[in-house]
């Protein structure tokens, strides 16, 4: 049958592709890889970025690496080092930016006269021609009046 | 057979083919980013230094025509990328086809659609631009026109908004997921029209679009891993959700046909010319041999 579901006279041949079991099985770089990448999520852990990056694509690559079956021991090995790495990058740079925010508002507090800086006052409007070079004042008015000035 | 193969089972068959291909895979991605890269450098950049050449400052209304050239050049260039870009996908999804079902690829193969009638990938990518921009208009308009409605109840709108964005969203999937396998449906038979290939397409999804979009969104976990990693796990990723979709394809054509398409054994026999003997899988029935009939 055709796609459409009309019969054809094909003699159909069968043909089945390629599977893992049947082709060379090459040795499983990617569990290297994910271990690989493991270990330097964890030694970057502390750069917060190092961490997220190698402990992403560690998980990734172990993930990938398993095929059909179950996690190999250098991709199991590279899935925890990862995620250990991945969660103290994040840990890193959630403490980084809390540190920062928590500085602020000391420093906000800790100097009062900062608090005493009045607000912007309102500040006099700019003359368009202060604004905007000539050439483009010109050809805006041009549009607004519809002739030159 | 791929047929009543559950997803999980479907992806496990990806990977298990992938492995060992992803050195093709990932470099053929990083050339498509490098030519995208190009791209975006010259569309910028030289729309940018026209405009700066054309600008003659003494000259009053000067800054107008150097604008519309700067415009032009800037679409020109991008017209272009997106022919470019659409080329190299269309040999992208080849390449991925030919790893996993023939378990050899290489990178020529991103230059498959260009001797291919590559306008079938352009016309499909300019349609499916098309509507994702409908979409995305009236995305715009209905919030422009319920954002003055809302304006009194803020939470309302911002409820509305992201209800509304998320089903814009889901709403892109399953057409993502039915372009995908167009280009899959074409770059697969180089002698198929895109009315045959929508008449396959249709067939095959016919009850099967949940199924579809449940693959798509299978992946979301994946692309957070991307993120994390700044976009480098997007080089595995993508060669591993396209795969999956392509073995997804063919499932849905073995439940749907019984067996391998004829167009499937047109193109065999193809193969079959260019490398006698070399065709069919070691320890499969007719190893070496032509099929019977075509």
């Amino acid at each position: 049958m055709d796609y459409q579901g009309q019969e054809t006279n094909y003699t159909v041949t069968e043909y089945q592709p390629a599977s893992s079991q049947e082709t060379k099985q090459p040795p499983n770089a990617m569990a290297a890889a994910s271990l690989v990448m493991g270990i330097l999520a964890l030694v970057t852990c502390c750069c917060c970025y190092g961490g997220m990056i190698f402990g992403g694509l560690g998980i990734l690559f172990a993930l990938l690496s398993r095929g059909n079956g179950s996690l190999e021991g250098q991709a199991k090995a590279g899935m925890i080092l990862s995620i250990i790495g991945l969660i103290l990058g994040i840990l890193t740079l959630a403490a980084i930016v809390g540190i920062g925010i928590w500085g602020s508002v000391e420093a906000y507090q800790g100097f009062p006269e900062v608090q005493q800086i009045p607000a912007v006052p309102d500040m006099p409007r700019p003359a368009p021609e202060d604004l905007f070079p000539e050439n483009l004042l010109t050809i805006l008015r041009q549009f607004k009046m519809g002739g030159g000035r | 057979m791929l047929a009543g193969m559950s997803r999980a089972q479907l992806k496990g068959q990806a990977r298990a083919r992938l492995l060992g291909q992803y050195g093709n895979a990932a470099g053929a991605l990083v050339i498509i980013e490098l030519i995208s890269l190009v791209f975006m450098v010259v569309m910028m950049f030289g729309s940018g230094l026209a405009e700066i050449l054309l600008y003659d400052q003494g000259k009053p209304g000067a800054m107008l025509p150097a604008l519309v050239v700067a415009l032009v050049l800037f679409v020109g260039i991008w017209m272009l990328y997106f022919v470019a870009a659409q080329i190299v996908m269309a040999g992208y999804t080849r390449l991925i086809y030919r790893s996993i079902t023939e378990g050899e690829s290489n990178l020529n193969d991103l230059t498959y659609a260009l001797n291919r009638r590559m306008f079938r990938f352009i016309g499909l990518a300019l349609a499916m631009f098309l509507v994702s921009v409908s979409i995305f208009v009236v995305f715009v308009v209905l919030t422009a026109l319920l954002s003055v409605l809302f304006a009194s109840h803020p939470v309302g709108m911002f409820i509305f908004f992201w209800v509304f964005f998320l089903f814009c969203m889901f709403l892109m999937v399953p057409l993502l997921g039915c372009y995908w396998m167009m280009i899959i449906s074409l770059a697969e038979e180089p002698a198929r029209t895109m009315k045959e290939a929508m008449g396959i397409v249709k067939a095959i999804l016919k009850g099967n679009l949940w199924r579809m979009v449940k693959l798509e969104l299978s992946f979301l976990g994946m692309y957070v891993l991307g993120y994390l990693s700044f976009g480098l796990g997007y080089l595995w990723i993508m060669p591993y959700s396209l795969a999956s979709n392509i073995l997804f394809y063919q499932q849905l054509k073995e439940e749907r046909f019984g067996t391998e398409r004829a167009s499937q054994l047109q193109e065999d026999a193809w193969y079959w010319q260019e490398r006698p003997g070399d065709w069919y899988p070691q320890g499969q029935p007719g190893n070496g041999s032509q099929p019977d009939t075509l």
